[in-house]
């Protein structure tokens, strides 16, 4: 990279990263996970920065198969939020809160790709032939995983936060 | 919508507002200039190495008038083999190392101090006094497997993947490669100091690529599986996308710590060869499997049958096999909804083997595939460890493994001992445990 170049991609960077960081940080759960992720992407854009024609699709498509990839060899899980309190009553105004943490909870405790497929349903909301053409899979596949992801959230914690009753008295 | 829709908006925007945005456009350069040094170090260096090197390569005594440094023992050890990493059901669950001196299991996140993150590819030293293991690509944390003092952090120059110790139990390698599978460098760590040096590979220029994985043959040269980039095919299924079309294996590579390349040996020239080679989907064993200065590989020429035979690297030969063993019909207990409409009944009905995969066919019409690993026990038989991963969905279930003998092929049912179902265990020679360990551990037998 030439120093007029550097400078182009060293703005776009500066531009670009908050939108970015949120969406590694909504995959990681972690400051240092998201950095790390998002600094992988960005180092993969430099030697196609004049060849690219939409930097952010790129890095964000990168930063997406990137956290898919990265573990699956193990398929390891990891959880950094702590055990919830007891479930609140149901007429407890602070419960929508605990739902949240219940969801959060839920959420770092799912598959990478299921994760992955949740943020671009629901942080980005992409379609799901959005979301099939950015993961590299079929519609048929994000559908499925993002079925499996809501069950999941829903049956693993149902117990604690009783979703369908919030859901039905709502 | 409904309100979980609406509450998992709102909880996903919460964590996405919780990151601290780092510029890290500069270190994002710094990375890249880091990969391309890489790269070119291998062209350069290659394209001048390439006429000198390349075909007397083949021929001639590779490792001049060290060969002695290769032995050539008995094909495997005689002790019995012990799992030395446990990978637990609870996917949450942390993995377990084997403490040598006791006997016990314990938590590897505790041993190697990870907090509030699990610690991967965990992988305990030759003489199981050390563990290793990655909370993340960029740092690698070592500690004695008795849990004694602290553990050693090591910042890596960059993500690393697949640390795999040294035969003398004093270095670590980690590969490193833009790609999956793709071998860029090699990361050294010398574990009593954490001091890391970045090999660069000079590779072949003969349209060959470096793959994954990355062991040694012994504690001053490394191996490295060796591809012909011209030559592509389909290796799970006749339906496979480009994407997931890989090159031909053509061998394997032997370089020294400086990265210079002293050894190729072709695959073409073993008895595992034959004129549909390209096609047979020959395979290393796991890591680790390089034993003496041979190794252990295997092919499924043909669905439901296993190929295994041991290479002696040094000279290209094989020593022991080809043997054939029929691969068991497998029946996987699918963990999935049976309430999102897309695995009502997902159970695993047929199974066969191809290319690289075993795959299987699940009711609702996916396919889920398994690199079909194998493990070379120390008393000189192999176990096939059969750990799904559904490829399209994302989980793995446990299925059963076998143990093969390598010198009937005959292949037995085994039972894992401890939790040890949803990943690879890792396996050591009981050797080196204390008695009253030896008596405490799990084994293989």
């Amino acid at each position: 990279m030439n120093p007029g170049t550097e400078a182009e991609y060293l703005d776009f960077v500066a531009q670009a990263t908050p939108s970015l960081f949120r969406i590694a940080y909504a995959l990681t759960g972690r400051q240092q996970d998201a950095e790390d992720l998002l600094q992988t992407a960005l180092e993969r854009l430099v030697p196609r920065w004049r060849r690219v024609d939409d930097p952010m699709a790129y890095v964000r498509r990168i930063m997406y198969h990137e956290h898919v990839g990265r573990w699956r060899r193990w398929g390891r899980r990891e959880v950094t939020v702590p055990a919830l309190a007891d479930r609140a009553a149901p007429d407890d105004p602070a419960q929508a809160v605990v739902l949240r943490q219940a969801l959060r909870q839920a959420l770092q405790e799912l598959g990478p790709r299921q994760r992955a497929v949740l943020v671009l349903r629901y942080l980005e909301d992409r379609s799901e032939a959005e979301v099939a053409d950015i993961l590299g899979c079929s519609p048929k596949t994000v559908a499925s995983q993002a079925s499996r992801a809501l069950h999941r959230l829903r049956t693993r914690y149902a117990g604690r936060l009783d979703l369908t009753v919030l859901e039905e008295t709502r | 919508m409904t309100m979980m829709d609406d509450e998992l908006r709102r909880a996903l925007r919460e964590i996405a507002d919780e990151g601290r945005p780092v510029d890290l456009g500069r270190a994002a350069l710094a990375g890249a200039r880091r990969r391309r040094r890489a790269h070119l170090g291998v062209a350069s260096v290659a394209v001048v190495a390439a006429a000198a090197i390349s075909l007397p390569m083949m021929l001639a005594d590779p490792l001049g008038t060290d060969h002695d440094r290769v032995a050539s023992p008995a094909p495997a050890g005689a002790g019995p083999s012990v799992v030395t990493v446990h990978y637990q059901d609870d996917v949450n669950a942390p993995p377990l190392v084997l403490d040598p001196d006791t006997g016990d299991y314990r938590s590897v996140d505790e041993v190697l101090e990870t907090v509030g993150e699990h610690a991967r590819w965990v992988t305990v030293s030759p003489d199981l006094r050390q563990v290793a293991g990655m909370p993340n690509p960029f740092r690698l944390r070592i500690a004695a497997t008795t849990g004694e003092g602290a553990p050693t952090v090591v910042h890596l120059p960059g993500a690393g993947r697949d640390p795999v110790w040294s035969p003398d139990s004093r270095r670590i390698a980690l590969t490193r490669g833009v790609h999956r599978t793709q071998v860029d460098s090699v990361i050294v760590v010398e574990a009593a100091t954490g001091e890391t040096t970045e090999v660069r590979l000079d590779a072949p220029t003969d349209n060959t690529g470096l793959r994954e994985p990355v062991d040694w043959l012994d504690p001053d040269h490394l191996v490295v599986t060796t591809v012909d980039l011209t030559d592509r095919h389909p290796m799970a299924h006749e339906t496979a996308a480009a994407s997931e079309r890989r090159p031909v294996i053509t061998g394997m590579a032997v370089f020294d710590l400086d990265g210079t390349l002293v050894q190729r040996v072709p695959i073409d020239q073993s008895p595992l060869a034959g004129s549909d080679q390209p096609h047979s989907g020959l395979m290393w064993a796991p890591h680790s499997e390089v034993r003496d200065g041979r190794v252990l590989l295997g092919r499924l020429p043909e669905p439901g049958t296993l190929e295994l035979a041991v290479l002696d690297l040094t000279t290209g030969g094989v020593v022991l096999g080809p043997v054939t063993a029929t691969l068991p019909p497998v029946t996987l207990p699918a963990d999935v909804s049976p309430e999102d409409g897309y695995q009502s009944s997902a159970r695993a009905s047929h199974a066969h083997a191809h290319g690289l995969y075993r795959t299987a066919t699940i009711d609702d019409g996916q396919l889920y595939r398994s690199p079909l690993p194998v493990a070379w026990l120390h008393d000189g038989t192999a176990l096939l460890e059969a750990g799904w991963y559904g490829f399209d969905t994302g989980f793995e279930v446990p299925a059963e493994s076998h143990r093969v003998d390598l010198s009937t092929g005959t292949m037995d049912p085994v039972d894992l001992p401890g939790p040890a179902t949803s990943g690879i265990p890792q396996f050591g020679d009981s050797a080196g445990l204390s008695p009253q360990a030896r008596d405490r551990a799990i084994t293989i037998r």
